[in-house]
């Protein structure tokens, strides 16, 4: 079938897209590659600055929150009223400090347009993630460091391994998305009647002006179990890439949580931990939502022809599930590195 | 295009996430000097609040509430032989021209309990003597970004057995311009900072210029 113009500027659209994605997140996970504590304990977040004119003025402000972070559990330990200020504080400092690497926030867009799914359930997962990572530095510090006593150097050692087990486990769910995203292409090529494997994509409709929403297959060529598949899909997919998230706890929760534990209100430091993954959660929601309005474009490009509109999105959906691949296997590679080094 | 644009604008925001200290240093340097000449820098870095509680978590061995010297050794050996991957984040230039430090000597960790604070002492020794009568300048950053170091407010470096008439001069850090700071930053962690680079961000490092005529 012949493309014209604008599907082929369509094309072409989708091949930037990817080829910036790629080359955006190769410079980030190679500058990510091996990042060492100089002091040995510790697990720092190397990145790359792409911003110009306010670097050293977002530096000052993430430093500064850090400290009056700090500050404000000293502060909750002599008088409770700095409840407030700690809960303020730890907000903003997950909202500021999500913009940084380590929240999954590229893991996540790339999984929702792999998967098709609905901006709400983006966010959701967004929310489930964060709250993961903070589950993880809390049970982290709380059996290691309230429990065993662990050292830094062990607890240094312990975040490592479980980041490495969460990075094992992206790549396995990347794989499962490349995997269904082939048999979806499969199934297009053949033309053949989509049918549960390749749900969101279209090989058999020809008629021009038939409209279809792309999140939902229509039902009249599939199984009456459609709904319930994709929720087990859903619910099966969601598990392993919010913990895979989830064990990569933020360095700063763990050093206030272990900063509360030695001035004796742990519980201080907790309520820190999940104040900041609902702040986390608020700043990776944004990314999913401009996410989700840059992919609602594309049925809106691409006129006439389903079959296209439904190749463009099933291109996108592959590319993604590629991506979410190549960070599980990237970051398994560095934070192995990491370990071994 | 739209969607490109708005995928650019997912895209880049999360790599402009820029590195930011997560350690806090206040240092106190001394420069020793031996017969006329630098042999060595020995520096005293105190740790913020935060990475004091941390580094020093599970080391009270004997459970007397206090960090001993003993019980610290281990952690200070981590602390240098990582530090020496990054240089000891302290450069050192005669006349312009960069030497280099030897193995450092004489380390140990002090804990203060009323203040909670945790001390690195350690002395690097220069390779090669260098001639107190040079223009020596020393500078002590991180290019990564990932501790700030700070000159003590007080009595920040203090001479030992200097010759007569030196003239030391302490520059604190200027804020780096933008470009520079991205430069630094995009320098993965396993490779070394080249010369010239180093070079400029060392002028907005913390630094001290001695030159002695006696």
């Amino acid at each position: 079938m012949e493309m014209d113009e604008k599907q082929k500027r369509r094309r072409r659209n989708n091949i930037l897209i990817f080829a910036s994605l790629i080359l955006a997140i190769s410079v980030l996970v190679i500058t990510n590659a091996f990042a060492q504590s100089p002091f040995g304990v510790g697990v720092p977040e190397r990145t790359v600055a792409t911003n110009t004119g306010i670097t050293g003025y977002i530096l000052q402000q993430q430093a500064e929150f850090h400290k009056s972070l700090i500050g404000a559990i000293r502060d909750f330990k002599e008088s409770s009223w700095a409840f407030w200020s700690l809960a303020l504080l730890s907000f903003l400092y997950g909202v500021f400090h999500a913009a940084g690497p380590g929240h999954g926030k590229a893991i996540l867009v790339s999984y929702t347009l792999a998967s098709g799914d609905t901006v709400k359930k983006g966010v959701a997962l967004s929310f489930a993630a964060a709250m993961a990572q903070a589950v993880c530095a809390i049970l982290l510090i709380g059996i290691a460091g309230a429990f065993l006593n662990m050292t830094s150097m062990a607890i240094t050692a312990q975040a490592q391994w479980l980041e490495l087990a969460g990075w094992g486990m992206l790549t396995v769910l990347g794989l499962v998305l490349v995997l269904r995203s082939a048999r979806s292409f499969a199934v297009f090529f053949s033309g053949t009647p989509a049918v549960a494997a390749g749900h969101n994509v279209h090989g058999h409709h020809d008629h021009p002006h038939h409209h279809h929403d792309h999140d939902h297959c229509c039902g009249h060529d599939h199984g009456p179990d459609r709904e319930q598949t994709e929720t087990i899909r859903g619910i099966m997919d969601a598990i392993p890439l919010i913990v895979s998230i989830g064990l990569r706890p933020c360095t700063g929760a763990v050093i206030v949580l272990v900063f509360a534990l030695a001035n004796g209100v742990l519980p201080a430091g907790i309520f820190s931990a999940f104040t900041m993954a609902l702040g986390t959660g608020l700043t990776v929601s944004l990314f999913i939502v401009a996410a989700g309005a840059g992919r609602a474009t594309i049925p809106l490009l691409v006129s006439g022809q389903n079959r296209t509109a439904g190749l463009a999105i099933a291109v996108l959906k592959g590319a993604a599930a590629l991506l979410v691949l190549y960070f599980g296997i990237s970051l398994f590679i560095a934070a192995a590195g990491g370990l071994l080094y | 295009m739209r969607a490109f644009l708005v995928f650019l604008l997912v895209v880049f925001p999360s790599l402009s996430a820029v590195a930011h200290p997560h350690v806090w240093v206040t240092a106190n340097s001394r420069l020793i000097f031996d017969g006329g000449n630098l042999v060595g820098v020995r520096h005293a870095w105190a740790f913020d609040l935060g990475y004091s509680a941390f580094a020093v978590q599970g080391l009270d061995e004997n459970g007397d509430g206090d960090f001993s010297r003993k019980e610290l050794e281990e952690l200070a050996q981590v602390n240098v032989e990582s530090l020496s991957e990054f240089d000891f984040f302290t450069y050192i230039f005669e006349n312009e021209t960069e030497k280099t430090f030897a193995t450092p000597v004489d380390y140990y960790l002090d804990w203060q309990g009323d203040s909670g604070v945790l001390t690195l002492h350690f002395t690097l020794p220069l390779e090669k003597p260098m001639r107190a009568s040079a223009d020596i300048a020393i500078e002590m950053y991180d290019p990564t970004i990932f501790v700030d170091f700070r000159f003590a407010e007080d009595n920040p470096v203090a001479l030992d057995n200097p010759p007569a008439n030196c003239d030391l001069k302490m520059i604190k850090p200027q804020q780096m311009e933008d470009s520079l700071l991205e430069a630094l930053l995009q320098i993965p962690a396993d490779m070394d900072v080249p010369e010239e680079l180093l070079r400029q961000a060392g002028n907005f490092a913390n630094a001290v210029e001695i030159s002695c005529t006696g």
